[in-house]
């Protein structure tokens, strides 16, 4: 049976000397660092190194459980014959001790939704082995910026969703929110650290207001695949496909071989359907042919086919994508365009 | 805990040179075939090169061996053609859905192949020759672009020996040579002028997308075909086979897990995205 919700109260003080803990105890701890004037997310040496303040770090935390190349297996050939040892064992177990500190709500949002992918059927245990042993803590957002939309994506700025903790920030302390057995785990050996309190005393989420319905952007979806609208809107897409590489929940990903005539490995890479060559057959006939053919699969997948599959929307509202696009293509004035459409 | 992606290496045990650039190789796991239905597909891979998607060209009742035929083109099958018999190819599967033999038990079945696209086709059709007291009348429509591209020269004899069987093999305008005894015409031209009633029938359909378009409104409107028996499967590009890494998805399907089996009536829901 799932855990119930528990509440702790704890100073800004102590979350360092937390964090300086779980560090020194060994825990690979992943959280937003600066690097030359941007910031993205790698494991700190000590607390400071830990950028607290920033909306979003420039990628999502992704590659920690779909990894940019990741190996399925590796091979040798010995004359005649050929030896295959399976990837799986140096993916299994490792990083059990590995914490994302200082993510976002919406990144945290990205992992159960991706999870329904890669259990549908046919189990990965590549995503699945790394999904388990990561510990997610979260800090809940005081102020989105204009390219964030996680509130339309069924989430908020304070959402739980995914976390294990979520903090929220109150002057100068913290509420931490331990959404299951997972976060507990994490805390128990350092609740001196921490009070427990309860819900009543947790600050209780703002009133976020959204712009349209997702709801009603499906339904424009449902109904309108040849609109002209698609064509027209994504002619200035360049097709460089960072939209799907900084999303948290895009995981189509490429198989690939690489290594010599002895030795070498198969490896999964990361893919974007923004490529042309992505749905390429061999023949030379390819089924979308144009920039506009290739986001509307973007905006199909994200807003309606996963939802008919597995009951979530691909999509977090993080922004990501609109922030990094080098034609500013606005993925929720995109989708609030096909709300209004509907 | 199970590596899903890890393939299982497979001995080559025959090498037929279909043309000059496809060839159909036959391979044994643990000395026999493995367990598969007719439409399923596999993943094949010549280990350091790579990885790709064919439907199975052979009857899963046959059990000596299983095969596959390819175009060589790209890193993997330039590979593969570089193999000998006795050599292994990897493999995974079988992966995605099946023709539904059992709907199509008692009723006259036409087969129509275009091109390589006559692979998947050729796995159902020996599958019914193998049973060959369990069905109608069995037409088999294949045509190519020219005589030098037709697979399965081999076996066209064996096809056209069973009973109550028609055997039409066509070729492109300008494709035909000097003795070619053969159709010339395209396959959907050519399959309006066979004598076919979409009564008691199923019709089995798979080349080239146009082909597949022009074939499928010829057997509806002209013939009379319900689009629930017209069935056709659909070779989209893919790399996991598994329903993961998102590229061969038509609308809300995932060709490799919810197909590649289609009827005509479930391809007029699709987007026009194949």
């Amino acid at each position: 049976m799932k855990m119930e919700e528990k509440y702790f109260e704890i100073s800004s003080e102590n979350l360092k000397k937390f964090v300086e803990r779980i560090i020194a105890d060994n825990f690979e701890v992943i959280a937003p660092m600066d690097k030359d004037g941007d910031t993205f997310y790698g494991k700190i040496s000590k607390f400071e190194e830990a950028n607290l303040d920033i909306l979003l770090p420039k990628m999502s935390y992704k590659e920690y459980l779909l990894p940019k190349t990741e190996t399925l297996f590796e091979y040798s050939f010995s004359g005649a014959d050929t030896d295959i040892k399976d990837g799986l064992e140096a993916a299994a177990g490792a990083n059990q001790k590995r914490v994302i500190f200082g993510g976002r709500p919406c990144d945290a949002g990205a992992g159960p939704i991706m999870e329904k992918v890669f259990n549908w059927d046919y189990k990965d245990e590549f995503f699945n082995e790394r999904f388990k042993n990561l510990t997610i803590i979260s800090i809940a957002c005081e102020k989105p910026d204009t390219y964030c939309f996680c509130t339309e994506m069924q989430l908020s700025p304070e959402s739980s969703y995914g976390s294990d903790i979520l903090l929220k920030k109150a002057g100068a302390q913290y509420f931490a929110v331990i959404t299951g057995e997972k976060g507990l785990k994490l805390i128990k050996p350092y609740l001196s650290l921490f009070k427990e309190t309860t819900k009543a005393q947790v600050p209780a989420d703002k009133d976020w207001k959204k712009i349209f319905e997702i709801e009603k952007t499906k339904s424009f979806l449902d109904k309108n695949f040849e609109h002209n609208y698609f064509q027209d809107r994504f002619l200035s897409c360049i097709g460089c496909g960072i939209c799907t590489y900084a999303c948290p929940t895009c995981h189509c990903f490429d198989i690939q071989d690489e290594g010599t005539l002895k030795e070498g490995r198969r490896i999964r890479n990361w893919d974007s359907c923004q490529f042309g060559i992505f749905t390429l057959h061999t023949s030379g006939h390819n089924p979308r042919v144009t920039q506009g053919d290739r986001y509307r699969q973007r905006l199909m997948h994200k807003f309606k086919i996963y939802s008919e599959k597995f009951d979530k929307y691909l999509c977090v509202g993080c922004g990501r994508c609109s922030r990094n696009c080098p034609e500013d293509i606005d993925i929720k004035e995109v989708a609030k365009d096909l709300a209004d459409m509907a | 805990m199970e590596n899903i992606y890890l393939p299982k290496l497979a001995e080559i045990k025959e090498i037929i040179q279909e043309t000059t650039d496809t060839k159909t190789i036959r391979l044994t796991i643990d000395g026999g075939s493995i367990d598969f239905l007719p439409g399923q597909f596999g993943e094949f891979s010549f280990i350091g090169e790579g990885e790709s998607t064919f439907g199975f060209s052979s009857s899963p009742l046959r059990k000596e061996y299983f095969e596959f035929s390819f175009r060589f083109s790209g890193r993997a099958t330039t590979g593969m053609n570089s193999l000998n018999q006795g050599d292994k190819i990897a493999f995974r599967g079988p992966y995605g859905n099946y023709f539904d033999t059992s709907k199509m038990k008692g009723k006259d079945i036409v087969f129509v192949g275009g091109g390589i696209g006559m692979a998947p086709v050729k796995s159902i059709m020996e599958y019914c020759f193998d049973e060959r007291g369990d069905y109608g009348k069995i037409t088999i429509l294949y045509g190519a672009r020219s005589v030098g591209d037709l697979l399965y020269k081999s076996v066209f004899d064996e096809w056209k020996k069973h009973k109550n069987t028609d055997v039409i093999i066509t070729v492109d305008p300008g494709g035909e040579t000097s003795d070619w005894t053969g159709k010339i015409g395209f396959v959907p031209t050519i399959l309006e002028q066979l004598p076919l009633k979409g009564e008691n029938s199923i019709a089995i359909v798979c080349g080239p997308p146009i082909m597949i378009k022009f074939a499928l409104k010829s057997l509806e409107e002209k013939m009379g075909f319900d689009k629930n028996d017209i069935i056709t499967t659909l070779e989209n590009r893919m790399k996991c086979g598994l329903g993961k890494c998102g590229r061969c998805n038509v609308g809300s399907v995932y060709v490799c897990k919810d197909g590649p089996v289609f009827t005509a009536k479930e391809l007029e829901s699709f987007p026009n995205d194949f």
